[in-house]
């Protein structure tokens, strides 16, 4: 029997250097074979079992970040099925981002304990094992049947409530109009039109706001970096509201990253200040500097600070090389004193760019806000609600591309049975947010609105 | 006691269109089958709509018809009007309907059964059944005293079973056209635990036709090339002999139903009986759809020796001064003369979710049910779950295993899903809309879905079944051909293309690829002089919905691909979910009291969540190692 192919981050979703994405099932490699490009030029699917490629990750077209890609050949894997594991680097941002481009390119996301399951039922595991996991399932899957159906309250819900109302009446219609022809109750095709363009909007709304609702959900993580003795801590500080990182003018004082979280608008930010970036000779600064390069790769935004008060320097310039295009709000620091920066060299690097001053105060309160526009969540209300995780966002999707499907037979001259098909099956996609089946939906809807029978 | 000597293989209560099948059926198969009936001219009635088919009962007949059944066959020898259903909306709702002469259809299969060898049948009431659990049979006992010792017993007893009649403030204990009811077989059942429900539905006037004013009623035509219902008519055969009007409620008709309604003992106390939803009286019409300002109705005939006339739309159980007044009003009828007025009836339903996929009672092995008795609707529904029994009740006494049709192979396996697995509130009726799957299940293909198993159950004959083969071979043929054959530009396509306002042929391109275009058709390929004119109609009908619905065909099997993963793990009968750690309490509830059959139907109980199916497949893996 044909398996669904299943994906899902295997790695937990902390704080952790490297990222393990796995996909199991039939069309694993193929799939994978998508998304990863190995840097040799050789197709995943040509690879044997056992093998590992170097290569780079795409979202639709867009890189995201290096990787490692691992085949396991069925039935020599964890699963006992074709197996890709894809090692990319840590950070929720890009795991996240890889799993979502193996979902649009076939995989499924896999439910809680599918893979152990898979490997049990290949024999991959012994029932010893497969009965801890299994204890581990049910404890999650109490959790997955809270994420499952979106939480009740909230404005996601009531907004899916009605996007599945309209799709149930659109259906009721049309089956009254098929199942009592009698009637001649037709289906009155340019609101169709309408409802379904209505629809699409609503979905697709829902779904650009998945990435956003992320970064709601689970904090943003906040990297600042740059070169030694630039303000790195004074910012952290001043976010803070109180003295955590000691800040002296001696380069090389922070030596370990530290972590602290505050609330900006009611969103869990992680601010992580890191040793200043620079060739060193002492030993534990050097591990301290490796580290603040590995934050820089985890980062969601990365907080760059540059010292106004002198030329760039060959750091400097390093830093401003390994940034290129994520996320980057870069602050001029000390702008009370002399200029002796470069301003548009920074300024044509970097899209977001801020002047400020810590010793007199100057744009300091405009930081929190520039933080916010460059994640473009500034206008956030925290009543508006967000699919919770990969599974919901990826039954909204189907039910989106179903729509369109709709949309696009309405305009051919396709039998309005086919249109059809389409609705109820994203009507079915909707079903499983708000966790109801539609299909009785519908029959319950085709009695009370319409006059039926003999 | 008397007791009758000849033993029977099996016995089927009630000669019902349920009945009728599952008789023919096992008999075919080769059991020795009795059939018990109030009374013989009564056989195959339809105390109901003069009618057979409709959107998804169309199908149900046709699937009857593509696993050896007699419905379709029956229904095309005493068509009076026939149409093709939902034509311009896609081939999955197309269905048929054909206007019946009622009297004709039951004489029909009055014979079929007498000459039907291995059948016997039996005027007489069943007043008690006994089983006997050390020689693994059944004593049935008549009225009259007289026992029958039979191996299965199908119970398929319409509306008799407890029926009563309501007419305004009288009700009487009876059975439809005034037949007498079974009053004594319930109390028999319920010694064996089966749980009843208490349905009703009801059935509108016959009125004569010379009393009706046809002029200012909407004739309404048959179609001009009509189709036949069995696989095994010729089309042309079928003939439209009578016409069907229609005409309205009003204002004046709704005042006279809502001022009255008093009258009626079923909304003037508490009945127990549950009406269906799909066919509301007259009453509920109106009080349920207070804004709708006319309510269709449509005048039928009966037959061609009978000048009754039905009413669909005017079902009713006002009292029948009540009913005079209010057909006065409608236009058209204001001098109807009633034969037969509109009734009421409540009658008592087994529970379906005692039942299995095969309709056997799970308590009661080698015990049947099938039709309105199982909590169904319809003549066509009855005809269904009635083969379906007489096949697996053969089967079961000639240890063969039970066939199953599911939801994925037909309107048949929906219906009897759905049924089992769901239960029911209200009688049940088919409609497209209770199937996900219903671009697989066309009524033009249903004997592509069923055929080979009626073949494998010996319902089809060879020479059907050599047919049946040509035609799949004719098929393929056609699709090698469409895949293969280029059509060219030229000047005579271009010009022919026009003609069907199609704009022309650019380049070399193959049939299929045109086939795809929503605007291409065999006519249009006719014309182009690229089809085969050696192949019939309804092949090269299937050939392009395969190919202009490819994209949505596959789609759907691809629904069904996922679930029948878990749909081939089997749960045991005697499971104990309670046994089973790791699941959450609502789902041990849930799945003690559904009992699904296979992990399939235990992940579509509501209050079952993924995880529980997970530790569920676990579970039941760990059990077939501990077994091996």
């Amino acid at each position: 029997m044909e398996n669904e192919t299943i994906a899902a981050i295997a790695t937990s979703e902390g704080v952790a250097s490297i990222s393990v994405i796995r996909i199991s099932g039939d069309k694993s490699i193929a799939i994978a074979d998508k998304v990863f490009k190995s840097n040799s030029h050789q197709s995943l699917i040509a690879m044997k079992g056992y093998t590992a490629s170097f290569g780079k990750v795409y979202k639709e077209g867009n890189l995201l970040d290096e990787a490692v890609a691992i085949v396991f050949k069925a039935p020599k894997s964890y699963t006992g099925e074709d197996v890709v594991e894809i090692c990319c680097h840590g950070g929720i941002f890009v795991t996240r981002q890889v799993l979502n481009s193996l979902i649009i390119s076939g995989a499924a996301p896999a439910g809680p304990g599918e893979f152990t399951k898979r490997a049990f039922l290949n024999g991959k595991v012994d029932l010893t094992k497969a009965e801890s996991v299994m204890n581990l399932i049910s404890a999650r899957g109490n959790q997955a049947l809270n994420a499952a159906v979106v939480s009740c309250k909230g404005e996601i819900y009531k907004g899916l409530k009605n996007i599945k109302k309209k799709l149930t009446d659109l259906c009721a219609k049309f089956f009254v109009s098929v199942d009592y022809e009698e009637l001649e109750e037709d289906v009155d095709l340019r609101e169709l039109e309408s409802t379904l363009s209505f629809i699409e909007e609503e979905l697709e709304n829902l779904v650009l706001n998945y990435e956003k609702g992320k970064i709601i959900r689970e904090g943003i993580r906040v990297a600042i970096i740059g070169c030694p003795n630039v303000g790195k801590s004074s910012l952290m500080n001043f976010l803070l509201g109180f003295e955590r990182s000691i800040v002296t003018n001696i380069a090389g004082t922070t030596r370990d990253i530290i972590e602290e979280s505050i609330i900006i608008n009611g969103i869990v930010v992680n601010l992580l200040d890191t040793a200043g970036i620079r060739e060193t000779s002492d030993p534990i600064e050097e591990i301290g500097v490796k580290k603040a390069k590995e934050e820089q790769k985890q980062a969601d935004l990365i907080l760059v600070i540059f010292d106004s008060s002198r030329p760039l320097s060959d750091e400097d310039l390093k830093i401003i090389d390994s940034l290129k295009d994520g996320l980057v709000l870069a602050i001029i620091n000390k702008i009370d004193l002399p200029c002796e920066l470069d301003k548009n060299l920074i300024r044509f690097k970097f899209k977001n760019v801020l002047e400020i001053s810590f010793v007199s105060n100057y744009n300091v309160e405009l930081i929190k806000e520039n933080i916010f526009k460059v994640l473009s969540i500034s206008n956030f209300d925290s009543n508006q609600g967000f699919l919770a995780n990969q599974r919901q966002f990826s039954a909204a999707n189907s039910a989106l591309s179903l729509i369109k499907k709709a949309k696009t037979d309405l305009k051919s001259s396709v039998a309005i049975d086919m249109v059809f098909l389409s609705i109820e099956e994203s009507a079915q996609k909707i079903g499983e947010l708000t966790g109801e089946n539609i299909k009785d939906s519908v029959i319950d809807e085709i009695f009370s609105k319409f006059c039926v029978g003999k | 006691m008397l007791f009758c000597e000849e033993n029977f293989d099996i016995a089927v209560i009630g000669a019902g269109h349920a009945g009728i099948e599952a008789s023919l059926a096992a008999a075919r198969i080769g059991c020795k089958v009795v059939v018990f009936t109030i009374n013989v001219d009564f056989i195959g009635n339809c105390p109901c709509n003069p009618s057979i088919g409709g959107t998804a009962k169309g199908h149900l007949v046709r699937e009857i018809d593509a696993l050896g059944g007699e419905m379709a066959k029956t229904t095309d020898a005493c068509s009076l009007q026939s149409r093709l259903l939902n034509a311009s909306k896609g081939p999955a709702v197309h269905s048929l309907r054909a206007q019946i002469d009622r009297r004709h259809y039951g004489e029909i299969m009055k014979k079929k059964l007498e000459i039907q060898k291995n059948l016997y049948i039996k005027q007489t009431e069943i007043v008690d059944i006994l089983r006997d659990p050390k020689e693994n049979c059944f004593f049935l006992k008549t009225r009259t005293d007289v026992k029958y010792k039979v191996k299965s017993v199908i119970l398929s007893t319409g509306t008799y079973m407890g029926g009563k009649i309501f007419i305004g403030k009288t009700s009487f204990n009876s059975g439809p056209d005034g037949i007498f009811p079974a009053m004594f077989l319930k109390k028999s059942l319920e010694k064996f635990g089966v749980e009843f429900k208490r349905f009703k539905t009801g059935t509108p006037a016959r009125i004569l036709k010379s009393s009706v004013n046809f002029e200012k009623m909407i004739p309404q035509f048959g179609d001009k090339k009509a189709l036949a219902f069995s696989f095994e008519t010729n089309s042309s055969e079928i003939k439209n002999h009578s016409l069907c009007f229609i005409t309205w409620t009003n204002e004046k008709t709704k005042d006279v139903v809502l001022k009255n309604l008093s009258k009626s003992v079923l909304y003037s106390r508490e009945t127990k009986g549950i009406g269906p939803r799909y066919c509301p009286s007259i009453e509920e019409k109106f009080l349920r759809f207070k804004d709708k300002e006319r309510h269709q109705v449509f005048v039928e005939p009966c037959g061609l020796n009978t000048d009754e006339m039905y009413l669909q739309g005017l079902s009713s159980s006002l009292p029948e001064d009540v009913q005079v007044l209010l057909y006065s009003t409608i236009s058209g009828l204001e001098n109807a003369h009633i034969v037969r007025c509109a009734y009421a009836i409540e009658y008592d339903v087994v529970d379906p979710l005692q039942l299995t996929k095969s309709l056997e009672f799970k308590n009661v092995p080698m015990l049947f049910c099938a039709g309105q008795v199982a909590g169904s609707s319809g003549y066509e529904e009855a005809a269904a779950q009635g083969i379906l029994v007489g096949i697996n009740s053969a089967r079961k006494i000639l240890k063969k295993p039970c066939i199953t049709l599911n939801r994925q192979n037909s309107y048949i396996g929906t219906l009897v899903d759905d049924m089992t697995t769901k239960g029911v509130t209200d009688p049940y009726r088919i409609m497209t809309s209770r199937s996900e799957y219903r671009l697989l299940l066309r009524h033009s293909n249903a004997d592509e879905r069923l055929t080979p198993i009626g073949r494998e159950v010996g319902l089809i004959s060879d020479e059907r079944w050599k047919r049946f083969q040509k035609k799949l071979r004719l098929k393929e043929l056609e699709m090698k051909r469409v895949k293969s054959t280029f059509i060219f530009p030229s000047k005579r396509n271009d010009e022919t293309l026009k003609s069907f306002a199609i704009s022309k042929i650019e380049s070399k391109i193959k049939i299929i690829d045109l086939l795809k275009r929503p605007e291409i058709n065999y006519k249009v390929l006719k014309a182009l002089k690229v089809s085969d004119v050696n192949i019939s109609k309804d092949i090269l009908d299937q050939v392009e919905i395969e190919i202009k619905y490819e994209g949505y065909i596959n789609r759907q099997i691809n629904n069904i691909k996922k679930t029948q993963r878990y749909l081939c793990r089997k749960i045991p009968n005697d499971i104990n979910y309670k046994k089973i750690k790791g699941l959450r309490l609502e789902a041990v509830e849930k799945l003690s009291q559904m009992r699904p059959t296979n992990i399939a139907k235990a992940s579509e109980i509501s209050g079952v969540n993924p995880a529980d199916i997970s530790v569920l497949i676990i579970w039941l893996m760990k059990l077939s190692k501990k077994a091996l």
